[in-house]
């Protein structure tokens, strides 16, 4: 049985109290469809001069967007008296770019004829506003808060030395600001392609103590601490990402034997140096043994990795790395492959083996034809035909 | 007149003197997204198989939103196809095997297991000799 929606059914007691008995059956119906047609539940909308943020800032704030622009007008002038002459430029040049309102569609009502008297109908377009484009769509659409990512995008195959690396002075960074008392996460807004950042982080050496929970910083120089806490202003994570691994390739090239020109002026040099450059001050695995159960710390050292090395650490390594080299093992093991058949290119076996195909892509039937060599032969005489090659001709 | 060899096409008794393999080519398709594919995707079982097996001709390819198959050609030019949907790689050999021992011959129902081109040793029945039948 068909669902009655309760209005309908309010519709039809109507309809049927108020038809004359007079009428023959066939106009009973006609009148009925076109009153219910008529009838609207819904509220009826105005059309506004309002975007749909416009209207939601109004609601949410119950502030009139005009009474901030006075407002703003207020603060320009305190902030000239105070503000040099090139500070109070910069000042407004900021406001200017933020407080561009958007212009206000026309109301349309205010073109009804039934409004306006002095309405004549157009006889030509031009002049006229165009409505209903693709642009014009897009234009009034919502596109919403805009976000920008913090992920770099792009996924690199790190080596296992440069991921220790970049680990250690990630681990670095973020203690340095733990313990200067500031907030950890701010590492994840700072470019560290300055060469000598690396090179304070990579040369301070780390003592932890019992479980890995009480963790000292020593500096080779004492400036480093101040100037590794002085951190430069944000830039775009394309930037972060690129610079950094430049330059921490650089650093465990050096620290293998390899020669760089770029970068020999600013080696770490420790006041012990043995001949080696560029080593690992501490003893070898002390840092991997640090306790990252402040869950600050390690959201901090994680989110900052996944934007140096592109990858995403999942969840699950998230929940289980309460120390430094867990984390580490997790970075250093290869993501499976998602497709077989790099899987198996991966392994290096089937492919050596002479009776095996592998294949990328589905095998379809004009693949096995021109295999076999038919396919050209089959292609000419479609074409000769005028019959479609591929598909159907229509379509 | 000499004599003359009679004429008669050769029986083929595979196995006799040469054994040649009836399977020719083995297709194994999969899908990278189906759960199904499960048991085929192993990358040591097809590395064994294909190993043991260097007569017969092996494709891998992805065949995308399908169940698995293996699909095999024979020398008489027919083809087989056995679907592994949702097994482990275990059972994905065992029909692998199977496919590859097959010929290309249709399934039939056998109802005399033993041929033979020999002659029957007692010789074919007739009526008028062994037990006689009186009324």
């Amino acid at each position: 049985m068909r669902r009655i929606i309760q209005f309908q059914r309010s519709i039809d007691l109507l309809l049927d109290a108020s038809a004359p008995g007079t009428l023959c059956t066939t106009c009973q119906l006609r009148a009925a469809s076109l009153q219910r047609r008529q009838f609207s539940s819904s509220t009826s909308r105005h059309a506004t001069a309002e975007t749909f943020l416009q209207s939601l800032e109004k609601r949410l704030t119950g502030k009139n967007p005009q009474s901030q622009f006075a407002e703003l007008k207020k603060v320009r002038g305190e902030a000239k008296k105070e503000l040099s002459e090139e500070e109070y430029e910069a000042f407004t040049r900021e406001i200017d770019e933020a407080q561009e309102a958007p212009t206000p569609e026309p109301n349309f009502l205010d073109r009804d004829a039934a409004n306006n008297p002095n309405y004549k109908p157009a006889t030509t377009w031009a002049g006229l506003s165009r409505v209903g484009s693709e642009e014009w769509l897009e234009r009034r659409r919502d596109k919403g808060p805009p976000y920008k990512g913090w992920l770099g995008g792009k996924t690199r195959g790190v080596r296992a030395d440069h991921m220790q690396a970049i680990v250690r002075h990630t681990v670095v960074e973020a203690l340095a600001l733990q313990q200067a008392g500031r907030d950890v996460l701010e590492i994840c807004d700072q470019p560290r392609g300055l060469p000598d950042l690396q090179r304070m982080a990579l040369s301070a050496s780390i003592r932890v103590e019992g479980s890995g929970k009480k963790v000292n910083l020593v500096y080779a120089v004492p400036e480093d601490q101040e100037r590794l806490l002085d951190l430069p202003a944000a830039t775009a994570p394309k930037d972060i990402v690129e610079a950094v691994f430049e330059t921490t390739e650089q650093h465990v090239d050096l620290a293998n034997g390899a020669s760089t020109d770029v970068i020999e002026d600013e080696l770490p040099t420790k006041p012990t140096d043995q001949g080696k450059r560029d080593e690992m001050p501490d003893a070898k695995d002390v840092w991997l043994n640090i306790s990252l159960d402040d869950l600050s710390l390690r959201f901090a050292i994680i989110k900052r990795l996944m934007q140096i090395t592109g990858r995403r650490i999942p969840d699950n390594v998230t929940n289980d790395s309460s120390r430094v080299s867990i984390l580490l093992g997790a970075l250093m093991t290869k993501p499976k492959p998602k497709r077989l058949n790099q899987d198996l290119r991966a392994r290096n076996q089937l492919t050596q083996v002479s009776n095996v195909e592998l294949s990328a892509k589905r095998v379809t039937p004009i693949d096995k034809e021109k295999k076999v060599g038919r396919w050209k032969v089959i292609e000419e005489e479609l074409l000769r035909r005028g019959l479609p090659v591929t598909g159907h001709r229509d379509i | 007149m000499p004599l003359q060899a009679l004429r008669s096409v050769a029986k083929s008794q595979n196995g006799v003197g040469a054994f040649i393999l009836q399977c020719k080519r083995l297709d194994f398709h999969y899908c990278d997204w189906a759960g199904s594919s499960k048991g085929m995707k192993c990358a040591p079982l097809m590395n064994a198989f294909a190993r043991q097996n260097p007569q017969i001709e092996i494709t891998i390819s992805p065949r995308p939103r399908k169940h698995p198959v293996i699909r095999g050609t024979y020398i008489n030019g027919r083809e087989k196809a056995v679907c592994v949907r949702n097994m482990e790689k275990e059972q994905v050999l065992e029909k692998a095997n199977l496919l590859r021992d097959a010929s290309g011959e249709k399934l039939r129902k056998v109802t005399k297991p033993v041929k033979s081109l020999n002659e029957s040793v007692r010789g074919i029945w007739d009526p008028f000799h062994g037990s006689e039948w009186k009324i």
